[in-house]
């Protein structure tokens, strides 16, 4: 067995995915229990003890952000559960929020009693609308068990309504507070004026996922599984050609070549049979070729060699047949339909380099293109126009993907 | 020196008090970064990135304008990655927007070698202008989305909130609502966000006829300031006139009452005056 | 015009009263609207912005920004996902069946980019419902169900 499945209940799990039962079932109940007798240090003392990183994108340290928002002064501080999962080819917390969302939503208290808060938001994308159900139903279980209320943590839903944009922390608290989702300059950081200007603890779904499993356990069991330098097990989201799409829970630092190919994982190359590359992060990810694939694992030292990152855990996998500008030009198409417009290198950027590769730019302009990409990346408020070009950066870096075709 | 903090703007040692943007800091180094979208008596909007810097240590360029200095940084205002951006953000917005009267615009193309037509070709913001009402004209296709008009209509200044930035993307735009025309909108006609406009996208009627017609020359323009007799306030107007007749009134932007904004009595109250001497 | 804005306004207002008259609401709000109406359209915004006081000028500011109230019209929206997975998976052809299926219908077709559905590319979805490795067949039924 390859896959591991703790954020992700065991096959054998027969509870109903909102019930009571799963709670008690997943050791949830008891963890909070546990965690709602503790201080807000000794759980965030437990929280670094474990190693936990954010697993959003960014991999900050989540006891780090925690006692961030701790520390912070002020009387009114917020938690934020950001299930806007947006990113292309990303589908993780659909799954995770599908097969188990009491887990998330346990850290989400586990987290509002550690940092003192006592509202919390769930936002999450409007085109998830079943994922909404179910999550609204994981909130009344939690609510009739005395855990989710006026007393304890008051828990919100917020339903976005298709804007990729304000999956960005600080666009996410511009739409809940009713204003258009455009990226805030930072800092200020979140941890210090978030959500209405307060000590804001925001979190991916499976960050908080990682809570819940972590306090129904203990910091030993949650370090079996990691490298060295990152602890614990991510969910892989694996689509296009392989035998078996789907997302996928591994231990950091298993090998891109097991990822695609383990039987009970990726499960092989589809389509031709013959893999041609890979687009790992998401549409502001980077290309890898089928040798940069071999010699990769999935650790940010091992994939920072090669220029590339695991950001939310997409894997986007194209066989030798897929014209790979072709899919940059959609990727480019993308950033320009979602950017929010506010800054020039990102308003404009994002249009000239749809209008640059449809007119054969990537052949003919690559200078242009380079260091139209280059200001993006450099000079964008938030990471939407800073990395809407890393894909298109690593085409041009790796001629040889434009080979076929 | 008390509450103040020291850093290094190219090398330069400087120490400045404690809150001062990294702007304002390189100014007082005398190595000044260009700004669009900056106005000094608005909140930065961070919008425009042409004042970005590289500051040692930060994975992206900083936007000088709203960045507050910190003790020890080490800013560079013109390194390769400021130098590009720079240039690229000038030539994206040349082949946006019409220049012609964005001096600002002009000169940082100027400033960082920007070519022209380098991303032209493509989709633009050429308009048709909006003349809706008889005091200013909305000329869109000058627009730079420098967010200056929306905060001077908001609570930067006016607090009438009569235009937002609306839709999103390329086709983000300012808007009344809806394209609605201003007569219909919640415009005051105070034209605060006439006085901030970088490009001349928000021009005063009377401006905008005389260039139309070939007869707005700067050279013959001489300006005089009164104080606004409408009200007790004490607004400074500075009248700008030629050929004896008033073209335009403005308030300092140093002007400690103003600050360089007027109500529509101050900024527009000569075309009733004028209009009754002459009937 | 008048009594119709009246009516439309009042009827918003019924729509809104559990809402509190405050500006974090405002995202549920135009929720609410757009799920009576399918869009936006200038009285309803107007009704909005008296109903929760927020200038007009800014409600559609954030209306517009969103790609969901985007739906002119106010027929009843499909979305394919034409997004890199599904389009590798033939999400042209769902697109062209499902156009030709609505064409003079209530349902209007609306591209989407990704629905975090590429584990079961190609994808379409309409409210509740997702299309999961969707055939033109199937959507041509789902766009005649959502027309009634």
């Amino acid at each position: 067995m390859n896959q591991v499945r703790r954020l992700l209940p065991d096959f054998g799990t027969t509870s109903s995915p909102t019930s009571v039962e799963r709670l008690k079932e997943r050791g949830f109940a008891e963890a909070l229990r546990k965690v709602f007798a503790m201080s807000g240090e000794d759980i965030i003392s437990q929280i670094t003890e474990s190693g936990i990183k954010g697993r959003g994108g960014a991999a900050f340290p989540t006891g780090l952000k925690w006692s961030s928002v701790y520390k912070a002064p002020g009387e009114t501080k917020y938690v934020v559960m950001n299930a806007d999962e947006s990113e292309l080819g990303t589908f993780k917390d659909r799954v995770l929020l599908e097969e188990d969302p009491l887990g998330a939503l346990v850290g989400v208290l586990i987290a509002a009693h550690a940092v003192g808060a006592k509202k919390a938001f769930c936002y999450i994308r409007g085109e998830y609308r079943d994922v909404e159900n179910r999550m609204a139903e994981a909130l009344d279980t939690l609510r009739s068990q005395g855990w989710v209320g006026p007393d304890r943590v008051d828990v919100q839903i917020r339903r976005g309504a298709g804007a990729y944009i304000a999956g960005e922390e600080t666009a996410l608290f511009n739409s809940i507070e009713g204003k258009r989702p455009e990226p805030r300059v930072k800092p200020p950081f979140p941890t210090i004026k978030g959500l209405w200007a307060s000590p804001t603890l925001i979190q991916n779904v499976e960050t908080l996922a990682n809570v819940a499993v972590l306090f129904a356990h203990d910091t030993e069991w949650f370090k079996q599984y990691g490298t060295k330098e990152t602890i614990g097990t991510k969910l892989v989201a694996i689509s296009g050609h392989v035998k078996q799409p789907g997302v996928y829970e591994v231990p950091f630092g298993m090998s891109l070549t097991d990822i695609l190919n383990a039987p009970d994982l990726g499960g092989g190359i589809a389509g031709s049979g013959r893999l041609g590359a890979m687009l790992l992060g998401g549409a502001a990810g980077t290309f890898l070729t089928p040798e940069e694939i071999a010699k990769s694992s999935l650790d940010y030292a091992s994939l920072g060699a090669v220029g590339a990152n695991i950001g939310s855990g997409a894997v986007m996998v194209f066989d030798d047949t897929v014209d790979l500008v072709g899919v940059t030009t959609r990727l480019a198409r993308f950033f320009a339909e979602e950017s929010c417009g506010q800054c020039v290198p990102c308003r404009v950027g994002t249009q000239r380099v749809v209008e640059l590769i449809e007119n054969d730019g990537i052949q003919s302009r690559p200078q242009d293109l380079r260091e139209l990409g280059l200001a993006m990346r450099d000079a964008s408020i938030c990471g939407l126009g800073q990395t809407a070009p890393l894909a298109l950066l690593s085409l041009l870096d790796r001629p040889e993907l434009r080979q076929h075709a | 020196m008390e509450n103040s903090v020291t850093l290094a703007i190219d090398g330069q040692s400087i120490t400045v008090a404690e809150g001062t943007t990294l702007r304002a800091a390189c100014d007082v180094a005398h190595h000044t970064v260009p700004t669009l979208c900056w106005h000094e008596n608005l909140t930065p909007a961070n919008a425009c990135r042409a004042c970005v810097v590289e500051v040692k240590g930060s994975r992206t360029l900083v936007a000088s304008c709203s960045r507050i200095a910190e003790n020890g940084m080490e800013v560079q205002t013109g390194s390769e990655r400021v130098m590009n951006a720079r240039k690229v953000v000038a030539e994206l917005l040349l082949s946006t927007s019409d220049s012609n009267l964005a001096p600002d615009l002009i000169a940082l193309a100027q400033n960082s070698g920007a070519q022209a037509d380098r991303f032209a070709g493509g989709a633009t913001w050429a308009q048709p202008a909006l003349e809706d009402n008889n005091l200013y004209v909305r000329d869109l296709s000058k627009c730079i989305l420098c967010y200056r008009c929306v905060e001077a209509c908001g609570d930067d200044a006016q607090n009438t909130f009569a235009i937002a930035v609306a839709g999103r993307g390329f086709n983000a735009h300012i808007d009344a609502g809806f394209g609605r025309d201003l007569p219909e909108s919640d415009c005051v006609y105070c034209g605060n966000c006439v006085a901030v406009c970088p490009t001349g996208a928000l021009i005063g009627k009377k401006e905008w006829d005389l260039r139309q017609t070939g007869q707005w020359d700067e050279s013959q323009i001489t300006q005089t300031e009164t104080i606004c007799s409408f009200c007790g306030v004490g607004c400074e107007l500075n009248l700008h006139v030629m050929d004896n007749q008033i073209i335009k009134v403005t308030s300092p932007m140093d002007h400690p009452v103003t600050h360089g904004m007027l109500c529509v009595k101050g900024r527009y109250g000569y075309e009733f005056a004028q209009s009754e001497e002459q009937s | 015009m008048d009594s119709e804005n009246g009516t439309v306004s009042d009827a918003v207002k019924v729509l809104l009263h559990d809402i509190p008259r405050e500006r974090g609401q405002l995202l549920p709000a135009l929720w609410r609207v757009v799920e009576q109406y399918r869009e936006i359209t200038p009285e309803l915004i107007g009704a909005v912005s008296e109903s929760l006081n927020i200038p007009y000028a800014e409600v559609y500011g954030v209306a517009s920004f969103y790609s969901l109230f985007d739906n002119p019209g106010g027929k009843m929206p499909v979305y394919v996902c034409t997004d890199v997975m599904c389009m590798l998976q033939g999400s042209e052809n769902l697109k062209h069946a499902a156009e030709s299926a609505a064409e003079n219908g209530p349902v209007t077709i609306r591209e989407s980019a990704c629905l975090g559905q590429c584990d079961y590319a190609p994808a379409a979805w309409s409210g509740a419902r997702v299309l999961r490795r969707a055939t033109p067949e199937e959507i041509v039924s789902v766009v005649k169900e959502a027309g009634q």
